[in-house]
């Protein structure tokens, strides 16, 4: 179900949430390229969690809500998707229920550009960046800023345990109806 | 009697108009205005500085006395401050800075650079001998007098690490405690800084008592924070110096390029020995600051300098600054991409820094090294540099250290300070030998022997 805010910006209800990543070929993960930081965590808990490839471990904030996880890149990036992994059953009220992806230049100019309620999600979410014109598949941008606005049962701080933040490849493989993968099929599968 | 109503000018303090003509305004920060001036007993160039920040004025007072005779730190004639009135602090006139050498580029020689990096070097080491933490090394703190001599100013942000007679306690209460014996401490100290300005104030307006001498403030100044000033309070906010990163203490247009929108503070687990507790981590110019402090680090010490002079030296070299980071993040970001992943193989103890757990980078496989960032200077220039740019604060050069360093005494040797205004002596007109120049009316005529 999708709502336009008063903004213009979407907000969605996501339930449920996938037990595998599956992301397409074309899309590449960004989140290497960038800085990462957070509002505030509990030692042992930092953002270095949210990148470790380890659903056991996560990021636990230690402070007021919202709060927020920073992903800066020295140069512009397209970004398409933001995948986070959280888990109702493991975390109950430390699950982030409402979710606002903001992007800009730098912490200035930062707009909101959606917002998503996650109801007992399990698994992986994804978020898309599209907006509501088909057209717009992409942001193009040097910061993103994920905040996590509430959580379920009134739980004051929040665990997140993985973020992935994928964008276009650079030169995506052509689309082929067989399968070719060597490197000579895919030089000649298109005209020069 | 009532306290003299405040005046918004320099130019209408009688005391300071009685001794000295104000030309100009030379300059202006967060916390001074600095004005030219000529004082009228013997018509010398001298800087008045007006400080807005009592605190910044204090600091600024101490350390310069503890560094009067000093060879290479500017020199503090005498000061002006009375109750309600903003501190104005004579200084010497210095008509450049190494600012504006770096900003005309071309033409300074290796033995010149040489020159003022030994001289900032002497500054650094006699600050440091003094336990005296500038916490604010830039370029444009480098003030060059005309015949070449390198002095350090502006220390407005200096702490003294140990001082007798001062003995704050080891743990600082958290900032806004509403809290009884807090509140009775905070007015003491709001009293004392009163006494001690009304104390100044009796002073200018008692012709009898004459003005207060160096000795005499100081021996009050050191009474009464003995007396009363329990805990440091940081500038504009009733925040201890200690206690918290940046985010808490920085004004909101660097809160804007911040971590996070918001005020955030963190508790001082280990203030160590030092005596004055903790300190603040939200000092100096972005582009200098050490990697400690842009971590949040609260018990830093001189080390702090040494990293600052090392951006300095590389960009005085280079003539681009070194980390010119665009928010503390970034910052630590480029920082990272030219040394490396930060771990407690690269900095034992870093992950008792009180944001280390909250910044985090990918994986830089192939940090690009100074080397990349210094391209046209010689190994040696860029072994000197990588003396002082370490993450592991004890892993850095003392300027003592450097002053030793072999960079130093190979050729091209530092230039003295008698012929910084002197033709360099690998000049192209030196194999012209002596030239005659006669001019006749709009003529020039030179003649080649």
């Amino acid at each position: 179900m999708a709502a336009e805010s008063s903004e213009g910006e979407e907000e969605t209800k996501l339930s449920g949430g996938n037990q595998l990543l599956i992301v397409d070929d074309d899309l590449t993960e960004m989140g290497k390229k960038a800085a990462w930081s957070v509002s505030s965590c509990k030692p042992g808990n930092g953002v270095s969690s949210l990148r470790d490839d380890n659903l056991e471990t996560y990021w636990q904030s230690d402070g007021g809500q919202p709060h927020l996880v920073n992903i800066q890149f020295q140069k512009k990036v397209r970004l398409q998707l933001i995948v986070l992994y959280v888990d109702f059953k493991l975390d109950e009220s430390y699950t982030p229920s409402k979710v606002s992806i903001r992007a800009g230049d730098g912490f200035h100019n930062l707009k909101e550009i959606k917002t998503v309620e996650l109801v007992k999600p399990t698994g992986w979410v994804y978020l898309s960046l599209s907006g509501v014109d088909p057209r717009d598949t992409f942001v193009n941008t040097f910061m993103l800023q994920i905040a996590v606005l509430s959580n379920h049962l009134n739980g004051r701080d929040t665990h997140v345990r993985q973020i992935k933040v994928y964008g276009p490849r650079p030169n995506p493989i052509p689309h082929q109806p067989f399968q070719f993968t060597s490197r000579e099929f895919i030089t000649y599968s298109s005209i020069r | 009697m009532d306290p003299p109503p405040k005046t918004w000018s320099i130019h209408m303090r009688s005391e300071i108009t009685a001794k000295y003509e104000v030309l100009n305004r030379v300059g202006s920060g967060a916390y001074a205005d600095v004005y030219r001036a000529i004082r009228l007993s013997d018509g010398a160039s001298v800087a008045l500085k007006e400080v807005h920040d009592s605190q910044s004025a204090s600091r600024e007072i101490e350390a310069l006395r503890l560094l009067k005779g000093s060879r290479n730190v500017v020199v503090l004639h005498e000061f002006f401050w009375r109750e309600d009135e903003d501190a104005v602090l004579v200084l010497e006139f210095l008509g450049t800075d190494l600012a504006a050498v770096i900003g005309e580029g071309d033409g300074v020689g290796v033995g010149e650079i040489k020159g003022w990096m030994v001289q900032a070097l002497s500054a650094v080491d006699e600050c440091h001998r003094n336990m005296i933490v500038h916490r604010d090394l830039k370029p444009s703190n480098f003030l060059v007098s005309d015949d070449g001599v390198l002095k350090l100013g502006d220390f407005g942000q200096a702490r003294i690490l140990v001082e007798s007679g001062f003995n704050a306690p080891q743990e600082n209460p958290p900032p806004y405690e509403d809290d009884t014996s807090n509140a009775e401490s905070s007015t003491q100290h709001s009293e004392s800084i009163s006494q001690l300005v009304n104390l100044n104030q009796t002073a200018y307006e008692n012709p009898n008592l004459g003005t207060l001498s160096h000795e005499e403030y100081f021996r009050v100044l050191d009474e009464m924070k003995t007396k009363s000033y329990s805990y440091d309070t940081d500038k504009d906010t009733n925040i201890y110096d200690g206690n918290t990163s940046c985010l808490a203490t920085c004004t909101t247009s660097d809160i804007d390029d911040d971590l996070c929108k918001g005020s955030f503070t963190y508790e001082a687990e280990e203030v160590g020995g030092n005596e004055l507790g903790c300190l603040t981590s939200c000092v100096g110019t972005r582009w200098f600051q050490a990697p400690e402090l842009l971590y949040g680090s609260t018990d830093y010490g001189l080390e702090v300098d040494l990293w600052s002079l090392g951006c300095v030296f590389a960009e005085l070299l280079t003539l681009k600054p070194l980390f010119p980071g665009t928010s503390d993040v970034d910052q630590l970001s480029r920082i990272v991409s030219v040394l490396g992943n930060i771990d407690e193989e690269t900095w034992p103890g870093c992950h008792k820094l009180p944001d280390y757990g909250s910044i985090s980078f990918g994986e830089v496989e192939n940090p690009s090294g100074l080397e990349a960032c210094m391209p046209n200077c010689t190994p040696d220039e860029v072994s000197l540099v990588k003396r002082l740019i370490f993450y592991d604060p004890a892993k850095r050069a003392t300027a003592m250290e450097l002053l030793q360093d072999k960079y130093f005494s190979e050729e091209p040797l530092p230039v003295p300070i008698s012929e910084y205004n002197e033709v360099d002596s690998d000049s192209a007109l030196e194999e012209f030998g002596t030239l005659n120049i006669t001019t006749t009316g709009s003529d020039l005529s030179i003649q080649i022997p």
